[in-house]
């Protein structure tokens, strides 16, 4: 008992400072998350509320259903609901983002951070030229920006052309390169990984590269026995924080698609199907489910991430 | 008790006394017969969508109103799209924190649960109860079937065929005319195409970006895709749904309409993202109310023709849009006096114009038709065209926002080729069959 005392004692002020932190995790935050799960059992509407009901697993089966061949099923009610046909083709939609945009940003993020890190002129300024995309990052100007240059009319096709490629197709509104554009916008905003990768090869001592070049080592050798090894926790840093942010993407899609997935919905990414489900269809406890399962799904990666660094990421300590 | 019977005889008696001084004044009206006010200071707000124009109109009003009842305060919220305006109203609802004057479009039974039944506001607030002050038949639309109001008419509006005058007379064509049938138009949309520059095609691709057009073709053939009969049934068949895929794919195959990546170019869902004022096709379909937006946004001229003839009338003059009254509302006496004030008001009318739709106030109407420019002498041509082919508007098919999104993507699969028209058509059947036991 006294050892509360003491606890509480010794830390009340540090705790007061806490409370206006801790009570709005609580209640803007961690509240609304357990809701949200309670939720993701029921068919809640938020125009309806009151006719509410308990539907168990129901939610989890319109999503995976599809998976197994499922196009309706009878929920717990006695309702009989249709499976979602559009759930996998999100989930696609947003692996296929994730793991091809994420290499190519970082990749790119590392090559120019390196060619910053150079002794040449005027460097700020290129630096900053750079980070400008990421400042302007996920805001709808760009988005619409973007529309623009990538459709059919548009200036990337109309540059094409003086070069001679005529019969070129809008690439937004194609459903088989919609994707690829919306990859491109989200590679060019590569700034803030730049950034980081920047102050982690700063960090970074000459004497290393001095002591390989004295041994015959290349630039090529120099990079993976030197370079890599001691970014890598930078890189996995940014690793995390793409993968996070890459499931989430949401405006981008949202604005380029016009609200919806894109042509043939190409570019359904899982929030915008989550938005399209919980705001346009009214289906607030299916798109909570699904809510619940990003979560899981992001969760799991970044696990892997981190339990796969201990392969491959060097802090230099005790090796 | 007998206060309250006082106040309601004096009151009726004044509304009375109002309506018999209204009518021979005609269209000449000031602010001094709009009912009282007998609340005291008063805060309420509305919300719309629409475009800037609509909002600094709407905003307008706002201001007049208000120096007609310096009692009451507006706060009018535009709220984008009407996508953006019912997400926004929805979460609006659930949080108890609606605005007290709401627009709605036809989908206002989905919000019954919220509105205030106005019954009791007519010839006390709301003076719209006699023919002379307001089309009645254009309460029937917003009464549900136990009687009670639950909103009011902002005033019509029609599916018409717009038209790029300067580009179909650059190229040495007729203009169209009213009243052609389907083939007709195609036949006319052959003409074009011969005549129009390289790479504009006669029409927009209209086949399932408008879910009316659609539900208007399936009427014709007598099969409408929902009605309130029995309780709600559906009379589409696969069959017409067929046709009406087959019509499009030969129009995409003629090069009648644009290819699919130029068409998905464009939302189509105003003059900003349009085909037509872009300048890649000559014929788009268009709501009447809208056209003089369009209009705005393009130095071409534009005009309008009726959608095709044939088969059953089907053609519905519907209603563009209402008012509604949050049932939460602290002061709905002030809300009604508001709408009140934007359908019957003269000078509101002259402000609004026909931005709503054609208002449904005999005197708002005989008052801006002196100010009426092409656009709406165009509107009502339209009208008179169509008389003898217009039909009571439908019911929207149920979970009519899932319907136009399904539709739009079954639409891009026949345009992409990744999809049949029988199988396109399979699906569209298959849609609505769900849609109503959804």
């Amino acid at each position: 008992m006294s050892g509360i005392v003491t606890f509480f004692r010794r830390n009340a002020v540090a705790y007061m400072f806490l409370t206006p932190w801790l009570l709005g995790f609580i209640i803007l935050t961690l509240y609304p998350m357990i809701y949200s799960l309670g939720l993701s059992f029921t068919d809640y509407d938020f125009t309806q509320p009151d006719a509410t009901q308990f539907i168990g697993l129901g939610n989890y089966v319109k999503m995976f259903g599809s998976a197994f061949g499922l196009s309706e099923f009878t929920a717990s009610t006695g309702e009989v609901i249709r499976v979602d046909p559009y759930y996998m083709k999100s989930l696609s939609v947003t692996f296929t983002y994730v793991f091809v945009s994420v290499p190519l940003k970082m990749i790119f993020a590392l090559a120019v951070a390196m060619l910053m890190n150079q002794k040449l002129r005027g460097v700020p300024f290129y630096r900053a030229v750079y980070y400008i995309p990421t400042l302007l990052g996920g805001s709808i100007a760009i988005a619409v920006l973007w529309r623009k240059l990538f459709e059919k009319d548009g200036l990337v096709n109309g540059f094409l052309a003086v070069l001679g490629f005529v019969d070129l197709p809008g690439w937004i509104t194609n459903p088989n390169y919609a994707l690829g554009t919306l990859i491109l916008l989200t590679v060019w905003q590569f700034g803030s990984s730049m950034i980081i990768f920047l102050a982690g090869l700063k960090q970074i001592p000459q004497e290393y590269y001095d002591a390989a070049s004295v041994d015959g080592a290349n630039k090529v050798r120099q990079f993976f026995a030197i370079t890599i090894p001691l970014l890598s926790p930078v890189i996995l840093f940014n690793l995390i924080i793409q993968i996070i942010s890459a499931f989430q993407a949401f405006t981008q899609a949202y604005i380029i698609g016009g609200g919806k997935g894109g042509v043939l919905n190409s570019t359904l990414f899982y929030t915008l199907h989550m938005y399209i489900q919980g705001w346009t269809y009214h289906e607030m406890g299916y798109a909570s489910a699904m809510a619940w399962v990003l979560l899981l799904i992001i969760g799991g990666f970044t696990l892997l991430v981190f339990r796969s660094s201990s392969w491959w990421v060097s802090y230099g300590v005790g090796e | 008790m007998m206060r309250k019977i006082n106040t309601i005889a004096l009151t009726a008696l004044l509304a009375l006394m109002m309506i018999i001084y209204a009518v021979p004044a005609g269209a000449q009206t000031d602010s001094e017969e709009l009912p009282e006010y007998t609340g005291g200071p008063a805060e309420i707000r509305m919300s719309w969508w629409g475009n800037d124009d609509r909002a600094e109109r709407t905003l307008a009003v706002i201001e007049l109103f208000e120096a007609a009842y310096p009692d009451i305060t507006v706060i009018g919220e535009p709220n984008g799209g009407a996508g953006d305006h019912f997400q926004i109203l929805d979460t609006q609802l659930a949080a108890d924190n609606a605005p007290d004057v709401i627009q709605f479009g036809g989908n206002w039974p989905d919000y019954v649960q919220y509105l205030e039944p106005l019954n009791d506001y007519l010839g006390e607030q709301l003076m719209i109860d006699t023919p002379e002050t307001f089309d009645q038949a254009a309460l029937t639309p917003a009464t549900d079937l136990d009687g009670n109001l639950y909103a009011v008419s902002l005033g019509t509006n029609t599916l018409v065929l717009v038209y790029n005058k300067t580009m179909i007379e650059a190229a040495g064509v007729d203009l169209p005319e009213d009243n052609m049938t389907w083939e007709e138009l195609i036949e006319y949309g052959r003409t074009l195409k011969e005549a129009l520059p390289e790479g504009v095609a006669p029409f927009v691709d209209n086949s399932m970006n408008q879910a009316n057009y659609l539900s208007y073709f399936y009427t014709q053939q007598g099969e409408p895709i929902w009605t309130l009969d029995d309780g709600g049934t559906s009379y589409a068949t696969v069959e017409t749904a067929e046709a009406w895929l087959q019509m499009w794919a030969d129009m995409r195959e003629e090069g009648l309409i644009p290819d699919a990546d130029t068409t998905y170019t464009y939302t189509e869902d105003g003059p900003d993202s349009s085909a037509l004022i872009a300048g890649d096709a000559a014929i788009n379909l268009v709501w009447s109310n809208q056209v003089a937006a369009y209009q705005a946004a393009t130095t071409d001229e534009l005009s309008m023709t009726t959608l095709p003839s044939g088969g059953e009338p089907a053609y519905a003059i519907q209603m563009s849009q209402y008012l509604g009254i949050n049932n939460n509302s602290a002061n709905k006496e002030a809300a009604a006096l508001f709408v009140n004030f934007f359908v019957t008001s003269p000078e509101a009318g002259a402000i609004l114009e026909t931005n709503r739709g054609v208002p449904s106030s005999p005197v708002v109407r005989q008052s801006i038709s002196e100010q009426a420019t092409d656009i709406d002498a165009a509107v009502y041509h339209i009208y008179d065209a169509v008389a003898d082919r217009t039909v009571p508007q439908g019911p929207n098919l149920p979970n009519d926002q899932e319907f136009v999104n399904e539709l739009e993507l079954i639409g891009q699969q026949v345009a992409y080729g990744q999809s049949s028209v029988e199988q396109a058509a399979a699906d569209l059947q298959a849609l609505i069959e769900r849609l109503i036991v959804k």
